[in-house]
């Protein structure tokens, strides 16, 4: 039985223990971290690829750029020296040795006109002026005459021109306020410098260049800096740079340093940018390409949205589809669950519906299949149980049948006895006291009659005894009593008792007890007289002449009695016999020697009570010893004597 | 061992058995040794006869109608008058148990049936003294 206090309660399952929240959240875990971890992967390869991408978009154009810068200067040097043909050359060179005003004037026209030639790039002029300076740096023409008569030794290209063709690099003209670039060309006559044609370029072919913004996005743009004060030559596609601050950011300062690279870094908005930086030797600028980092992942970022769209409709689904599959299995369990509830709660018909055709439809058929073997033993049970009840009964009212039956052998049994003994009294005492000669005088004849009544009386009893003895000890009424008993004294007692008829018999009779036999052992000390004077008055029976000796013996843990005469002996084929009962070794002996044919009957019956045995050996007109064997069982306590 | 025929002399014995002959039997044997006895045949009997009489020893079976063995002793030793009578049961119940039975209940030993005269003589004699009021009656009157 089942004493707990929850039995029979279904146990409580925690809501975070529950298997179908926790097979929910392993789907979704398993549905959304490794579309997350691939995620995450695609995400950063792709902005790798971005990256990488737009780094090489952006050095093909600022190479693109620079390549056109360089055609460009080099176009603008071509055209200078393109205008020193032979005879162009001969008039400058008459110009600067012999300056006349229509030499000059002559020469400015040609200079004006050349400053109307489109530059090939950008579509615009490429000079805004063409002068040409002796080499003492005195402008002798000039496209714009304001700059006839100007001396230029103080410009910055001026020492440089006398050397070689030139080109100055981006300066702040005194006086001009802008941006301007000079490119020279030396006018060399007969190997000997005479004086330096040059060019003022118009900076808007620069800055249509450095603007053109194919390739570049939204934000993405090229500018030049100076290197003389970090100044912006062109300008930003944004708002709020100014062209009079030094700017000083990552690209710009590697470019300016000399360096092409390209590097991730903030510009000068302090805004991230994928930004390549170039050195223009050239022109001693830095030519800076760069794109805002957001503008050029903004495919990742999409590819971002797009997998994190994904990533939330596939959970969603697993969600939906997994809830379903989940209660599919769940529910049924629940359900075989509360079937089983109810059937431990007494319900045995409680059935479990079969509805798929998996192994929880497995399980549940199963599950039906042991309810109905359940009933059906509980059933089988259930008989098995009625018919022990009726066993019981059967059996109850046997006993009590038995009990009755027995009480009333017992009461039948004291009663025989009592019955049978009263009429013996009468016989035995009425005889006895004729015999005693308390009834008045007989004769000889009567003494002798009466004595033949008296005996056979006594037969009588001796009979009924014997029969009375061995019904008590087949009813199992026979009780032996173990109680302390002092066996010398119970032997000794033997001895008085046959002493008289060994007298008359004249036969030698003695008992002997070994030392060994403790004084005080535990016995039936009735029955065991009952089994030696039994034994004794055999013995002196059978024997006419000679000796009986009766010898205790205690070896092991067994006691011997031992009861030895020379009498008549038994054959070899009665020694079993004489124990059964109402035998005697043959008819003739009852009558010669009289007796029940009961006592060894007994004798053996009382041994086997007492978990002893008996047994004899003979020989014809020697005699016979019959043998006792007990189990020797100690006083266990002290008795107090 | 010979029993004088005097040694119950002076001594009123009470005797009750519903058998006549066992009766008999019992009367003759304390008669010859020189008893006065008073018969009764059941224990009603007796008991009344023990109020009358007073004997100085009751001798009774056991099964009796009217009143048995048990009734007997135990009206007896209700009754101040009659409580130290003596009583010694002769019965042919031979149960083990019964003697003891018997001396619970108030007899004071407890002889059997069926007997002879001589073995009952010397059984009663024994008994009677182990009762120290009896030895003065009895004293000196045991031949060898």
């Amino acid at each position: 039985m089942n004493t707990s206090s929850s039995a029979g309660a279904p146990m409580k399952i925690r809501f975070w223990e529950q298997l179908s929240r926790r097979l929910f959240t392993i789907l979704l875990l398993l549905t959304i971290v490794p579309l997350v971890v691939v995620q995450f992967i695609t995400l950063r390869q792709t902005s790798d690829q971005a990256q990488k991408q737009v780094f090489s978009q952006l050095e093909s154009v600022s190479s693109l750029k620079a390549n056109e810068l360089n055609q460009w200067l080099a176009a603008g040097h071509s055209q200078i020296r393109a205008i020193l043909a032979p005879d162009t050359t001969q008039n400058i060179n008459n110009l600067i040795s012999a300056p006349t005003d229509e030499g000059q004037t002559h020469i400015n026209g040609t200079l004006a006109n050349l400053t109307s030639i489109a530059a090939t790039i950008g579509k615009t002029r490429l000079f805004r002026d063409i002068f040409l300076y002796n080499a003492d740096g005195k402008v002798l023409a000039s496209s714009n005459s304001a700059d006839i008569g100007k001396i230029v030794t103080r410009q910055p290209y001026y020492t440089n021109s006398l050397a070689n063709a030139y080109t100055q690099q981006p300066y702040y003209a005194l006086g001009v306020g802008q941006l301007t670039i000079i490119l020279t060309e030396p006018i060399t006559v007969n190997g000997k410098l005479v004086g330096v044609l040059a060019g003022d370029i118009d900076l808007a072919t620069l800055t249509a260049i450095m603007t053109e913004r194919i390739g570049l996005g939204e934000t993405g743009e090229t500018y030049l800096v100076s290197s003389d004060n970090n100044y912006f030559l062109t300008p930003s596609r944004f708002d709020g740079f100014s062209l009079t601050r030094a700017y000083h950011t990552n690209g710009i300062d590697k470019a300016l340093a000399g360096q092409s690279g390209a590097a991730i870094y903030a510009d000068y908005r302090n805004i991230s940018v994928l930004g390549y930086y170039r050195w223009i030797p050239e022109l001693q600028v830095g030519l800076l390409a760069e794109q805002d980092v957001s503008e050029a992942l903004a495919a990742t970022q999409g590819v971002l949205n797009t997998s994190l769209l994904i990533g939330v409709v596939s959970a969603l689904v697993a969600v939906v589809i997994g809830s379903l599959y989940i209660a599919q299995v769940t529910t049924p369990v629940r359900e075989l669950a509360q079937a089983a509830i109810e059937i431990t709660n007494g319900n045995l018909a409680r059935k479990v519906q079969i509805r798929e055709r998996n192994e929880i439809g497995l399980l549940a058929q199963a599950f039906n299949q042991m309810t109905d073997q359940l009933t059906s033993n509980l059933k089988q049970l259930d008989l098995k149980i009625e018919e022990v009840n009726n066993t019981n009964a059967d059996l109850q009212v046997a006993t009590v049948k038995a009990r009755e039956a027995a009480r009333l052998k017992g009461e039948f049994m004291a009663t025989m006895s009592h019955e049978l003994r009263t009429p013996l009294n009468a016989m035995l005492g009425f005889s006895s006291i004729l015999l005693d000669s308390m009834g008045g005088e007989i004769d000889n004849d009567a003494r002798h009659m009466i004595e033949r009544i008296q005996a056979n009386s006594e037969r009588l009893l001796n009979l009924i005894n014997g029969v009375l003895d061995i019904a008590k000890i087949e009813a199992g009424r026979m009780e032996i009593v173990y109680k302390p008993t002092d066996l010398y004294k119970l032997v000794d007692s033997w001895r008085q008792q046959m002493s008289v008829l060994a007298e008359q018999k004249n036969l030698k009779f003695r008992v002997e007890i070994d030392p060994a036999v403790p004084a005080l052992i535990s016995a039936d000390g009735e029955r065991l007289s009952q089994i030696a004077v039994n034994l004794l008055s055999n013995a002196f029976k059978f024997t006419e002449q000679g000796s009986i000796i009766l010898s205790t013996r205690a070896l092991n843990d067994e006691l011997l009695i031992e009861v030895k005469d020379t009498g008549i002996g038994i054959p070899p084929h009665a020694t079993s016999l004489i124990f059964e009962e109402f035998r005697q070794v043959d008819g003739s002996s009852r009558r010669a020697y009289g007796g029940t044919g009961l006592g060894l009957a007994i004798v053996r019956n009382l041994c086997r009570m007492m978990d002893g045995s008996i047994r004899v050996t003979s020989e014809m007109g020697q005699g016979s010893t019959f043998i006792v064997t007990l189990p020797l069982k100690p006083v266990l306590s002290p008795v107090a004597t | 061992m010979t029993i004088s025929r005097t040694v119950l002399n002076s001594w009123t014995i009470l005797a009750i058995d519903d058998e006549p002959d066992s009766l008999e039997v019992v009367t003759r044997i304390l008669r010859f040794h020189g008893a006065s006895i008073v018969t009764g045949c059941n224990g009603q009997e007796g008991l009344e006869l023990a109020r009358k009489v007073h004997p100085h020893l009751i001798i009774s079976d056991i099964s009796m109608p009217v009143l048995d063995g048990w009734g007997l002793i135990y009206e007896l030793k209700k009754d101040r008058t009659t409580l130290n009578i003596p009583a010694i049961a002769l019965t042919a119940h031979a149960m083990p148990g019964d003697r003891s039975r018997a001396i619970s209940a108030g007899f004071h030993n407890y002889l059997t049936k069926p007997l002879t005269a001589k073995s009952f003589m010397s059984d009663l004699l024994i008994l009677l003294l182990e009762m120290p009021e009896f030895s003065a009656l009895t004293k000196g009157v045991i031949n060898e």
